[in-house]
């Protein structure tokens, strides 16, 4: 019987890898345009709003809020028979750009948009932490 | 030169039998439903001067290996997912509009039953993440969260609709059930025989909500093809021609990554349908048959949102008392579409407004019915509209 791993993302990409970094250190952080200023999540060769490639990154607060949600009650791949059910989530950061996780420490139903959230860093391997959103007082 | 507006004809459809399980390759399929296609137009194979293929799938030499054309002088490849389908109309039309090719075939062969069904494991992660467009994203920041699957990016957009628009997932059924009884009256639809109740519909488990299980369209294996020439040479042909008033395609901001689109209801096919009603010269309000993505019960009524045919938040009301039904204010998905009829991913979509149009619908058949559209929903939000007439 094949044993079903967990996807995990490649840290190695240079156009990501300072992501994957922060996360194992508890940071998120976000790319910067030097020509504009505009924030962009996640990095994309060029920013949309002035078309430059010219980027920094930046580090973030976490103060998030809900955006939208999407449950997932049986699981999308075997390997995450386990985790599920397990809800999506895309939360807004107060600083602008969107990120996406598991939402947790709470139940589906307790979940509306708007809410506040926190990130909950949660290590998957040597090279990966991925990242999380919970509730966060208001 | 003018616009293609009216100048442009489809002059043949054709299918297969729609399968769950096969032995056949996915290319059979769409051979088969190419040579019904061609013949029901009247022509040969060899006069196929033009190939679209919706999807990315396959690859040109597939279809011209077996067509043997004499001189294919046009091809295309269009990957905008279910979208693409429709969308093809546009290439085969300025293709045909600009004098390049003259009798150009669109064509579909799949097997979405016995190869894409990922919640098996039966593929390969990496290779699916390589089928969608923004694939890195789909490796690095989606799967490793479980997120691979359509209705869970759908779900994304119905959650904050559901919200922002005071939407009522009771709403839903309504698509389902009138598209069921639709697929009664339709020989080729996998679930003849096979009504959906209100009772089975409700009895049925949520899966991602607000969906549930029969809000989800099927899964087949099959072909589907039609023939597009121009109006002029269509009117020599077999079949009363139809007639391509219009033929658009639209993406939504931020294409590949709902996480960054600022305005979810920003998509392809509300941009494509306000251009394929002026290009037309008709409103939604004129359309006497609306042929429309049903991927999800839910994408339906959002469609009809987006593209006028009620206004944001209003499709619930319009989905109810048999107003979507034959007889019915605005008759939707008259063959089943893809949630009874079979998943050919939109090509079924043309064809059964193609067959509405030349009077063939037989028992689903629209009395004198002269106008329709066909919708076309992909991937994250790509979108398409075609506007027929007689």
């Amino acid at each position: 019987m094949t044993e079903f791993k967990k996807p995990l993302p490649h840290t190695n990409e240079p156009l990501t890898a300072p992501y994957w970094e922060a996360t194992k250190n508890g940071e998120l952080k976000v790319r910067k345009c030097q020509s504009c200023g505009s924030l962009q999540f996640p990095p994309r060769e060029m920013c949309k709003h002035c078309h430059s490639q010219d980027f920094d990154w930046m580090t973030v607060s976490g103060k998030a809020t809900l955006f939208t949600l999407s449950p997932a009650l049986a699981p999308a791949y075997p390997a995450f028979a386990d985790d599920a059910p397990y809800t999506i989530v895309i939360v807004e950061l107060e600083e602008g750009p969107r990120m996406l996780g598991w939402a947790v420490n709470v139940e589906a139903d307790q979940l509306e948009v708007g809410m506040p959230m926190q990130p909950v860093f949660r290590k998957a391997s040597d090279d990966v932490t991925l990242v999380h959103w919970e509730p966060a007082a208001a | 030169m003018g616009s293609y507006s009216n100048n442009i004809a489809i002059a043949g459809i054709g299918e297969t039998q729609h399968v769950r399980g096969t032995e056949r390759t996915a290319v059979s399929f769409g051979l088969e439903a190419s040579m019904n296609a061609i013949n029901d137009a009247g022509l040969k194979p060899e006069e196929i001067d033009g190939i679209v293929l919706p999807l990315g799938f396959h690859r040109v030499e597939d279809y011209a290996t077996g067509l043997n054309p004499t001189d294919l002088k046009y091809h295309a490849s269009i990957e905008i997912g279910g979208a693409s389908t429709v969308a093809s109309l546009q290439y085969a039309a300025s293709a045909i509009h600009s004098g390049v090719a003259d009798n150009v075939l669109v064509v579909n062969g799949s097997r979405m039953f016995s190869d894409m069904r990922t919640q098996t494991g039966s593929m390969d992660l990496e290779d699916l993440a390589a089928l969608f467009p923004g694939s890195m994203l789909r490796r690095d920041f989606e799967m490793p969260y479980g997120l691979m699957l359509m209705p869970q990016y759908y779900t994304m957009i119905f959650n904050r609709w559901v919200r922002d628009y005071n939407i009522d997932p009771d709403s839903f059924r309504h698509v389902a059930l009138a598209a069921s009884k639709h697929a009664q009256l339709n020989d080729n639809a996998m679930l003849k025989g096979k009504l959906l109740t209100e009772e089975k519909y409700l009895n049925a488990p949520l899966l991602h909500p607000p969906l549930r299980r029969f809000d989800y369209c099927l899964e087949s294996d099959g072909g589907s093809a039609y023939v597009v020439t121009s109006a002029e040479r269509a009117k020599d042909l077999k079949h009363k021609p139809v007639y391509v008033m219009a033929a658009t395609e639209g993406h939504p901001d931020s294409p590949d990554d709902l996480s960054a689109r600022e305005d979810l209801f920003k998509t392809g096919l509300g941009k494509c349908a306000k251009r394929a009603f002026e290009i037309a010269g008709v409103k939604p309000g004129d359309l006497e048959f609306a042929q429309i993505y049903d991927c999800f019960t839910a994408t339906v009524m959002l469609q009809m949102e987006l593209m006028g045919i009620c206004e944001m938040g209003g499709s619930p009301d319009f989905v109810k008392d048999g107003n979507i039904e034959l007889g019915g204010k605005l008759p939707v998905n008259t063959h089943g579409g893809l949630l009874a009829e079979c998943y050919s991913m939109g090509m079924n979509h043309m064809n059964e407004a193609v067959r509405q149009l030349r009077g063939e619908a037989g028992k689903r058949q629209i009395e004198g019915c002269s106008l329709g559209a066909v919708t076309g929903w992909g991937d994250f939000g790509d979108g398409a509209l075609a506007i027929l007439r007689n």
